[in-house]
């Protein structure tokens, strides 16, 4: 079969599909659309910090008004700690997916290292999150009742929760985002493919 | 401003409609997934327009955004994987076959079958080869060398061969 004939095999498919457009109504379909996504970015992005932000104030009035010094310092603690996780978030959302516009190979980069971080987010989340949220409440324990067997309740569960909490991020990050990285390498590998000959 | 970019959008996109359709179809199962590929290149192109050189080719320009999509969904891991939905002032009228037209049909599909057997980055360089795209332009597209796109596509061009004459 030659070239030719093969490009018109292909060409074909034109004439089984006919599309056309309502271009008075097709302006307005897509920036309604383009719009409705963005609000559900902006509604997504508020939704992860404002655990936080409630937060801060909780912690912010215990830390001023608790009268266990021990406590104080464990709600400060979980004060920063709420600073920390609005401030890591919103450096994350600088990280924009790869643009679409820019070519086949630097969308492939520009998507892996995008999702490098965000599989690094959840690969650390041990140490932005679990260690620091554990510290910070079971000090807050400690200052309401230091009798060390009254802590052995909290501590196992705060334990489990902190375990959970790590093992479901790190279960997220190996089924999202290490299959697609996986793909991607492939890719950039058969891409490369042949250049030097 | 904005009228001139919707005036290229909207004319970029009637001259190019069916070579987009035709890319979207080589990353699909069926025709309702090319559809919505489809429509999600068209949002994805409208949503870019702003950073479109007038200096560039608008062609390339809309080639490149709808293969990057076509990638985007192919590698997320999510199923319900398509964005955006239910633009009822685009249509897509599949027409009836006549009996000459079934025996082109039937060399249609099997084309694309051996499309969809090659790696990724081939299915992309060969929808754009099948398109007559020149290298320069292809090299435009995928960021590739053309000396590299050149030898890509021999070879791609023989895999091609070797399954469409298996049948």
């Amino acid at each position: 079969m030659i070239e030719e004939e093969l490009i018109r095999i292909w060409k074909s498919s034109s004439k089984e599909e006919q599309i056309k457009f309502e271009k008075s109504k097709l302006l307005i379909d897509l920036q309604a659309n383009i719009d409705r996504f963005n609000k559900k970015i902006k509604y997504r992005d508020v939704r992860e910090i404002i655990p936080a932000i409630i937060m801060i104030p909780v912690f912010g009035h215990l830390a001023y008004n608790i009268p266990f010094v021990i406590s104080k310092i464990g709600a400060i603690i979980i004060l920063l700690w709420c600073i920390y996780v609005i401030i890591k978030i919103r450096s994350l959302k600088k990280h924009k997916p790869a643009p679409t516009t820019t070519s086949y190979r630097n969308y492939l980069l520009e998507t892996k290292k995008y999702l490098m971080i965000q599989k690094k987010l959840l690969d650390d989340v041990l140490y932005w999150c679990v260690l620091p949220s554990f510290i910070g409440v079971f000090v807050f324990f400690i200052g309401i009742n230091p009798d060390p067997l009254a802590l052995i309740g909290p501590f196992i569960l705060l334990s489990l929760i902190g375990i959970v909490i790590y093992l479901l991020n790190k279960h997220a990050a190996k089924v999202e985002f290490v299959p697609r990285l996986e793909k991607i390498d492939k890719a950039l590998k058969d891409l490369e493919e042949y250049k030097d000959t | 401003m904005e009228k001139e970019l919707e005036k290229i959008f909207l004319e970029g996109l009637e001259q190019n409609k069916n070579k987009l359709f035709r890319i979207c179809s080589a990353y699909s199962i069926d025709s309702e997934s090319t559809k919505d590929l489809f429509q999600e290149a068209i949002i994805n192109i409208w949503q870019s327009i702003h950073s479109f050189k007038s200096q560039s080719n608008i062609s390339t320009w809309m080639f490149r955004i709808t293969l990057n999509v076509c990638l985007r969904i192919q590698y997320s891991q999510k199923k319900r994987r398509i964005l955006f939905k239910n633009m009822d002032s685009i249509l897509i009228e599949n027409l009836h076959f006549t009996s000459e037209k079934e025996e082109s049909n039937k060399k249609l599909v099997h084309l694309r079958h051996c499309i969809s057997q090659l790696k990724e980055p081939d299915k992309s360089i060969i929808t754009l080869c099948l398109e007559e795209l020149s290298y320069k332009q292809i090299s435009e597209v995928t960021g590739l060398t053309e000396n590299h796109i050149a030898v890509k596509v021999k070879r791609i061009r023989s895999k091609l061969f070797i399954c469409i004459n298996q049948k």
